[in-house]
């Protein structure tokens, strides 16, 4: 994929991404298809009725629109906004987001005016798409610190031991799986985790989130603005190791730095890493596995590379070919990637385009998959969005031990 | 306290506001300044005339999260806090879209956190857009005053003006009053008062022309300052008493009542109108009507990307881009899983200018040379360009670009698609102007000298289903025929060049676009058949006789064959299918004959089948059964779930997803439909459903209870 998306996708799929609030797209059907498949794919919730016969929600649950035609863009659309904000209303989410499609935002239909009439102001925000062009991360990590900054909640007093899980959200990989390991595992260091933010979080789960003692950033690119937020507004500071827990090591390096800045014991949730680990060492012993010297592609978002590319380097000696970060304006994980190609004489391949047959690829699943099938490689492994033809029964995160075990399971099994 | 000051361009907007600033500073009010018309010079006067770095070039120059403020404020005359919104090039981009973002980006930065008493905004003439109207908005305006002369366009903008009022109008007044910016005419005080009365909101104050404002003007400073005794000088005194009142809650503030064009005009003939009578229009299209299912440009990208070697420029946002990357990628792969006689190899022809809000401000032009530098540079020879509705509103030259860039580039070939999102229509017109665009890449001189067969369609979407082209292909060779190029899709551009050195071209299936395509292919001097591809047993036979006829093959034998194929596969269902009641729910556009064949052939008894009305008029339905069969039409979705439940059929063909029939045995339309392998493979597919168990477990998973 030539062209991936950007902050606007970002802000509707970050509501998307809460349990109980509810998106309305001001624009055109044709932007909305796309995000309602998005949205069904990565989070569906039975909906009876969903939507059948309803004006703006059209035959379907998710991210209702107003429709905008020809002639709104130059007579406005004020009176379809107004309108489709009340259907929206009579569904009575605890949130609302009006989001502008680049295309709709340049009519300049008042927004705040509608909201306030429809009585929701309480509960609504405007997301306006001219300031979401940037990219996909910021469009997500934006949108939850307006969410939480709407919700405007009191810190009463920090809760012991508790921690919010920040950075994932609905379009993580397995994000379901993600979310209830991580919970495991701090759970296992004493940490409650009082709420996921905006990975199938409730806005009273959101409320709640400011009497945390920390927050826990797995992937920094999407939490950037929340975490300061926190920071600066409920004075909650952020454990981050400045990459994401991918692989047995990294995700060991997460436990430790947790464990280190909230004074927890980190053994019991290591052991539950280790048994990951023991079973991946049996079952590497298992076959005539092959995976030394063989080559990889990486194309993800940079908190995400530097850990996979480390881990498959140092742990599976596999060489890297290609190595392409996705752009998302976060420099972190950028160094501490490069530093490790220097050290290791691999810097040739960093943003170096894939040629030639690869054994493996790691990218989004729609490429992925093309890769494998055009013959480009022998294994094209789904590590990100859009992967829409591709349903997860199985557990397969990309971080975490369940992650590693899923990244270990395509690799090695196309080598044996 | 937010005021802004309006009125009609060149009348004095910004000299009164620049005034009014400094007459407030002056009563010890702290004062932000801003300027919204994009030549940014309100701040001119307060700033003795340094450069100040505007709102929008800082938004253009500055990442977000580095903005501050700070950076785009500065302190003038009296420490009155100097801001400018500034504005695209004359002509380029969107001005309008340059004030929401303007004062999107204020609010972000914390404008209206500032310790300022009194903000002052100084907009630009008319409200022509909605942009322009933004700083009207209740939230960006307490109150609003505004500037008029005696003359006419001066008056007509100022109704305008309340007109704009009245669209965006809250429970709340915020008229503060009328400022006179006299021109010295004729009668002018009377008409200006005849107005004022009859809009029902009071001329506040009444400036007199004076060359003192010239005097003021060359030194880069207010009157107020330069001139404080002087006659305009006290009446900018006067009003910011006023604003004061109002900021302190004891000042009035008025509904505005505008007048009727009809009202204006005989105002200005001398007549009185006792009240303003206009009325704000209400959108004519309502919140029912349908909006379309997908735009333009998307289809334009659908139908675009079939030829694999030419790139495909979507100039738009990054989202647009990114959409239709996705769409390709998913439909691709969809075919690919069904489809085996795709040879898979990566695509990626889809790029895109990644249209920024600057872009849509400034305008993105640089951006689509850029692009198609870029590719240029990868040698390719052909690119086409289609653009979005924000490229479409904001007015993009993008012919201009494709002609300067030709010019640069004399081998490389720029095609563009204006689809400009849903502004020129929906999918399918898109569609269309790529067809037209890529028929003209056909080598009209060409010779048709290859015993190879053109398919030819706007989509292919039913073709790639399944084993269709497998199925076809099949039956090609035993005519002793190859496939050729599909015309549009899987092919690149050297196929597509060639493509009338296939002897045969064929229609896909018989639609409005299809017959388009085949008078455009006509035109160039490629015959295309009569019957387009052939669904089901007996469309197969008449087929197959027909190329037969048109390559001087006899066909006989193989007719035999396929007919022994057939009857053997009837008899063998037979059992299963023989006497179960079928209904069917079906669109319009569901072409079911083949599916009806087949089942009676296989001695199945053909109950009610409901057709669902599509939007589009090329979806009228048709069947060679009408009359044999029972069609019903007309009705809602409830009547014909509530008719198939006294129906109670064996089993319910549908391809409308009707989640709604419950657990009811059902079937769908299937998509491979080609040939008579179609026929045989749709009655294992019947017997099949009609052995498996009805009800699927999984549904209760859902609920632990069950």
């Amino acid at each position: 994929m030539l062209t991936g998306p950007d902050g606007f996708i970002g802000a509707v799929m970050a509501i998307e991404g809460i349990s109980d609030a509810a998106v309305l797209l001001h624009g055109p059907d044709g932007c909305r298809k796309n995000l309602t498949v998005l949205s069904n794919k990565s989070y569906p919730r039975p909906e009876p009725g969903c939507g059948v016969g309803m004006p703006y929600y059209r035959g379907y649950p998710r991210v209702p629109c107003t429709g905008v035609l020809s002639m709104d863009y130059i007579h406005g659309a004020y009176e379809k906004l107004r309108d489709a904000l009340d259907f929206v209303k009579a569904k009575n989410n605890s949130f609302v987001a009006v989001v502008c499609s680049p295309g709709a935002s340049l009519i300049g239909d008042d927004c705040s005016k509608a909201i306030e009439e429809c009585g929701i102001s309480d509960k609504a925000i405007i997301l306006d798409a001219h300031v979401l062009s940037g990219p996909f991360s910021d469009g997500m990590d934006l949108t939850i610190a307006r969410v939480i900054e709407k919700l405007s909640s009191e810190r009463s007093s920090p809760i012991e031991d508790s921690v919010n899980i920040l950075g994932l959200n609905i379009l993580t990989k397995d994000w379901r799986t993600a979310v209830e390991e991580f919970r495991t595992i701090f759970e296992l260091m004493g940490l409650k985790v009082i709420c996921c933010v905006g990975a199938g979080s409730s806005i009273e789960e959101m409320r709640e989130s400011v009497n945390a003692q920390y927050n826990i950033v797995l992937c920094p690119e999407y939490a950037r603005t929340t975490a300061s937020f926190y920071l600066e507004r409920y004075g909650i500071e952020s454990i981050s190791l400045g990459y994401s827990p991918v692989g047995f090591d990294a995700t060991d390096d997460m436990i430790g730095i947790v464990a280190q800045m909230t004074g927890k014991d980190p053994s019991k949730a290591k052991e539950y890493v280790d048994r990951f680990r023991k079973r991946a060492y049996e079952c590497m012993l298992s076959g005539r596995n092959d995976v030394h010297g063989r080559s990889f592609a990486i194309e993800a978002d940079p908190s995400i590379t530097y850990p996979l590319t480390k881990w498959l380097f140092e742990s599976l000696s596999m060489v890297p070919a290609s190595v392409m970060i996705n752009d998302t304006g976060y420099e972190g994980a950028d160094e501490l990637l490069s530093m490790f190609l220097t050290e290791n004489n691999l810097s040739g391949c960093l943003n170096e385009k894939r040629r030639g047959r690869l054994d493996v690829i790691l990218c989004d699943g729609n490429t992925a998959q093309l890769e494998q099938a055009s013959g480009n490689c022998r294994r094209g492994i789904d590590i990100s969005f859009p992967s829409i033809m591709n349903t997860d029964f199985r557990p397969s995160p990309v971080l975490g031990p369940s992650g590693a075990m899923y990244i270990l399971d395509r690799i090695v099994n196309p080598m044996l | 306290m937010k005021m802004a000051i309006y009125g009609k361009g060149g009348i004095g907007k910004s000299t009164t506001s620049s005034n009014l600033s400094y007459a407030l500073a002056s009563k010890g009010m702290k004062v932000m300044h801003i300027g919204c018309d994009p030549k940014h010079d309100s701040t001119r006067p307060l700033i003795g005339g340094r450069r100040q770095t505007t709102v929008l070039d800082y938004v253009r120059s500055t990442p977000l999260p580095e903005r501050k403020l700070s950076d785009v404020v500065m302190t003038g005359v009296m420490g009155i806090s100097c801001i400018e919104a500034g504005g695209p090039e004359p002509g380029i981009g969107c001005a309008g879209r340059g004030i929401l973002t303007t004062f999107d980006t204020l609010s972000r930065l914390g404008v209206g956190e500032s310790s300022s008493d009194i903000t002052v905004y100084d907009v630009l003439g008319d409200v022509v857009c909605g942009g322009f109207a933004v700083p009207m908005r209740s939230e960006n305006a307490d109150a609003i005053y505004i500037v008029t002369s005696g003359e006419f366009m001066s008056i007509y903008a100022a109704n305008n003006i309340l007109r704009g009022m009245l669209n965006f109008g809250s429970a709340r007044p915020r008229a503060a009053g009328i400022i006179f910016n006299e021109r010295g005419l004729d009668n002018e005080p009377s008409i200006v008062e005849r107005f004022a009365e009859a809009i029902g909101i009071p001329i506040v104050a009444s400036i007199p022309r004076s060359d003192l404002f010239s005097v003021a003007e060359m030194e880069m400073r207010t009157v107020s300052e330069m001139f404080p005794d002087s006659v305009p000088s006290r009446q900018y005194s006067k009003i910011a008493d006023d604003i004061i009142s109002l900021a302190e809650c004891k000042g009035r503030l008025y509904h505005p009542r505008p007048l009727t064009d009809d009202q204006l005009e005989g105002l200005l003939s001398g007549r009185s109108p006792s009240k303003g009578g206009f009325e704000p229009k209400r959108s004519c299209q309502t919140s029912k009507q349908l909006g379309m299912s997908s735009c333009a440009s998307r289809g334009a990208a659908f139908g675009a990307g079939r030829i694999m070697d030419i790139p495909v420029v979507i100039h738009g946002p990054r989202s647009c881009g990114y959409v239709m990357c996705h769409t390709q990628d998913s439909h691709y792969l969809s075919d690919i899983a069904t489809n085996p006689a795709i040879r898979p190899i990566m695509r990626n022809n889809i790029t895109c200018t990644d249209m920024s809000n600057n872009s849509s401000v400034f305008g993105g032009e640089r951006d689509l040379r850029r692009k198609l530098e870029e590719l240029a540079g990868k040698g390719n020879k052909v690119i086409l360009v289609i653009t979005t509705c924000v490229s479409g509103i904001t007015g993009e030259h993008v012919d201009r670009v494709a002609e300067s860039f030709e010019k640069d580039h004399k081998d490389v070939c720029v095609m563009i698609i204006h689809a400009d999102g849903n502004l020129s229509g929906d999918s399918e017109e898109g569609r269309i102007e790529v067809i037209k665009q890529y028929i003209g890449l056909i080598d009209g001189d060409a010779e048709p000298d290859v015993m190879r067969v053109n398919l030819v369609g706007d989509n292919f979407m039913g073709f790639n289903r399944g084993l269709n082209e497998s199925w076809l292909t099949d039956i090609l060779s035993r005519l002793g025929l190859e496939m050729g190029t599909k015309i549009f899709e899987d092919c690149n551009l050297e196929d597509v060049v060639k493509a009338k050195r296939n002897r045969i071209n064929i229609l896909v299936e018989d639609s409005d676009t299809n017959n388009m395509m085949k008078g455009l292919l006509e035109a160039k001097g490629m015959k295309v058949t009569g019957s387009p591809l052939p669904r089901g047993f007996s469309e197969t036979i008449e087929w197959v006789q027909e190329i037969g006829g048109l390559i001087s093959r006899d066909t006989a034998s193989l007719v035999s064959e396929l007919e022994r194929e057939y009857k053997a596969k009837t008899e063998r269902v037979s059992g299963i299918i023989s006497g179960k009641r079928i209904d069917m729910l079906i669109s319009s556009s569901s072409r079911i004959d083949w599916i009806l064949e087949c089942l009676t052939d296989a001695g199945a008894e053909i109950g009610k089948i409901y057709v669902l009305a599509m939007r589009s008029a090329s979806s009228a339905f048709h069947s060679k059964y009408k009359g044999r069969f029972d069609f019903i039409t007309g009705m809602t979705i409830p009547e014909i779930i509530s008719a198939i439940r006294m129906d109670d059929p064996d089993i319910v063909i549908r391809d409308v997803n009707m989640s709604l029939l419950g657990e009811r045995r059902c079937a769908n339309v299937a998509q491979e439909s080609l040939t008579h392998f179609a026929s045989m493979n749709y009655l294992d597919y019947i017997c099949n459903t009609l052995i498996a168990n009805p009800t699927e477990g999984w549904r209760s998973w859902g609920d632990p209870t069950c």
